[in-house]
C-alpha cells in the first residue's frame, strides 16, 4: 500500500479533530435572534453545499481533460468528483429542509435555488448510473454529463440574486456576526479537510482499479490467461 | 468527551423550553384566519400554514439530526469505499500470484 503524504495525513487529523469539537463550537456559538437554535444547522447545510460544489467542478474539470485530452487519470478524477458530488448533495438537500421544516413551515418549497440543486443531484446520479450501467462509450457520455451538470452550478448560485426566492440570499455568509464566524470557519476547515481525505481515498481506489486493469490486458497479451474460465 | 458534551448540550436544550414562555426555537403556528396578504404578483408568503395546530418540532433534534445524518453519510461512504478498496486489493493480489504460477 502507497504511503500516505503529510498533506493527506494533516487533512485526516484535521477532519477526525473537527467532527469531534464541531458539534460543541456549534452549539455554543451565539443564537441566532429569528431563527434560534434551528439557525445551527447553516454550519453543516453551507459547507455540504460548498463542497457539493467544488466535487461538480472537480469531475467538470476531469471529464474536460478526458474528453477533451483522451487523458484517462482525467476519467479518475471525474469519477472521484462525481461521487463526492452526489455525497454532498444528498447532504445539502438533507440539511436545508430540516432547517426549513422550523423557518418555512414546510420541508420542501419548489423555490428556484432548492429546485435547481436537485437537478444537479439528478445530474449527477444519472453520470454514476451511466459510468455503471451504459455499457461501452458510456464514460464519454457521462464526461459530457458532467460538463452539462457543471453549468447549473453558477444558476444555484445566482438563482437567489436573480429570480424571486425564500431562500437565503449569498449575503448571510458575509454578514455573520463575529461570534458565529469562529465555527463557521472551523466548520468549513473540517469539511473541506474531509473532502481531501475522502477524495484521496477515491482515487486510491480508482489507481487500484486501472492496475488490475492494465495487468489483466498485459496478461491476457502474453497468452497468460488462455486456458481460463 | 466532545460527543457526550454535544449529547449533553443537546439535550439539556431539549428540556430547558418546557418551563419556558414560547422560546424562539419552536415554531409558532398561524391563526386559520391571519391569512398573509397576497403581494403584487399574487404570491403568498410561506407562514408556516402548512403545521398541524400546535404542532411543535424541538429545534435541537433538528439540529442533531442533520449533524447525525451528515456523520452517517460520510461514514458509510468511507466504509464503501474500504469495502471496495480492499476487494480489488485481493483481486489484485490473486491475479499477480496465478500469473506468477502459470509463468513459472
Amino acid at each position: 500500500m502507497k504511503r500516505l503524504g503529510p498533506f493527506y495525513l494533516l487533512c485526516l487529523a484535521v477532519a477526525v479533530i473537527g467532527l469531534a469539537i464541531c458539534p460543541t463550537l456549534v452549539v455554543l456559538a451565539p443564537r441566532e435572534t429569528t431563527m434560534g437554535f434551528v439557525q445551527k444547522i447553516f454550519y453543516y447545510h453551507v459547507q455540504s453545499a460548498w463542497l457539493c460544489f467544488m466535487a461538480v467542478f472537480v469531475c467538470a474539470g476531469g471529464s474536460a481533460a478526458y474528453l477533451f485530452g483522451k487523458s484517462e487519470a482525467g476519467d479518475r478524477v471525474a469519477v472521484a468528483g462525481g461521487e463526492l458530488a452526489v455525497l454532498f448533495g444528498i447532504c445539502t438537500l438533507v440539511t436545508g429542509p430540516l432547517w426549513a421544516r422550523k423557518a418555512w413551515g414546510a420541508y420542501w418549497q419548489w423555490d428556484v435555488r432548492l429546485t435547481t440543486t436537485l437537478l444537479l443531484l439528478m445530474i449527477f446520479v444519472a453520470y454514476l448510473f451511466s459510468r455503471r450501467y451504459g455499457g461501452p462509450g458510456s464514460k464519454k457520455l457521462a464526461a459530457g454529463l458532467a460538463l452539462f451538470g457543471a453549468a447549473d452550478v453558477p444558476l444555484i448560485y445566482l438563482s437567489v440574486s436573480i429570480w424571486r426566492t425564500i431562500h437565503p440570499k449569498t449575503t448571510v455568509v458575509s454578514s455573520l456576526q463575529p461570534g458565529m464566524r469562529g465555527p463557521f470557519w472551523a466548520a468549513f476547515a473540517t469539511f473541506a479537510c474531509l473532502f481531501v481525505v475522502l477524495f484521496g481515498m477515491r482515487m486510491a481506489l480508482e489507481r487500484s482499479r486501472a492496475k488490475l486493469d492494465e495487468l489483466y490486458l498485459a496478461a491476457e497479451d502474453a497468452g497468460l490467461l488462455d486456458g481460463d474460465a | 468527551m466532545t460527543p457526550f458534551i454535544f449529547a449533553l448540550t443537546v439535550l439539556l436544550d431539549v428540556a430547558a423550553p418546557r418551563n419556558l414562555p414560547p422560546a424562539p426555537d419552536t415554531v409558532q403556528v398561524a391563526q386559520k384566519d391571519s391569512i398573509a396578504p397576497k403581494d403584487s404578483e399574487g404570491f403568498v408568503p410561506v407562514n408556516g400554514d402548512m403545521l398541524q395546530q400546535g404542532e411543535s418540532i424541538p429545534a435541537s433534534r433538528l439540529v442533531a439530526g442533520a449533524y447525525g445524518f451528515i456523520f452517517a453519510m460520510v461514514a458509510l461512504y468511507a466504509a464503501s469505499v474500504a469495502s471496495r478498496a480492499k476487494r480489488v486489493e485481493e483481486e489484485l493480489t490473486a491475479l499477480k500470484a496465478r500469473l506468477e504460477k502459470r509463468a513459472s
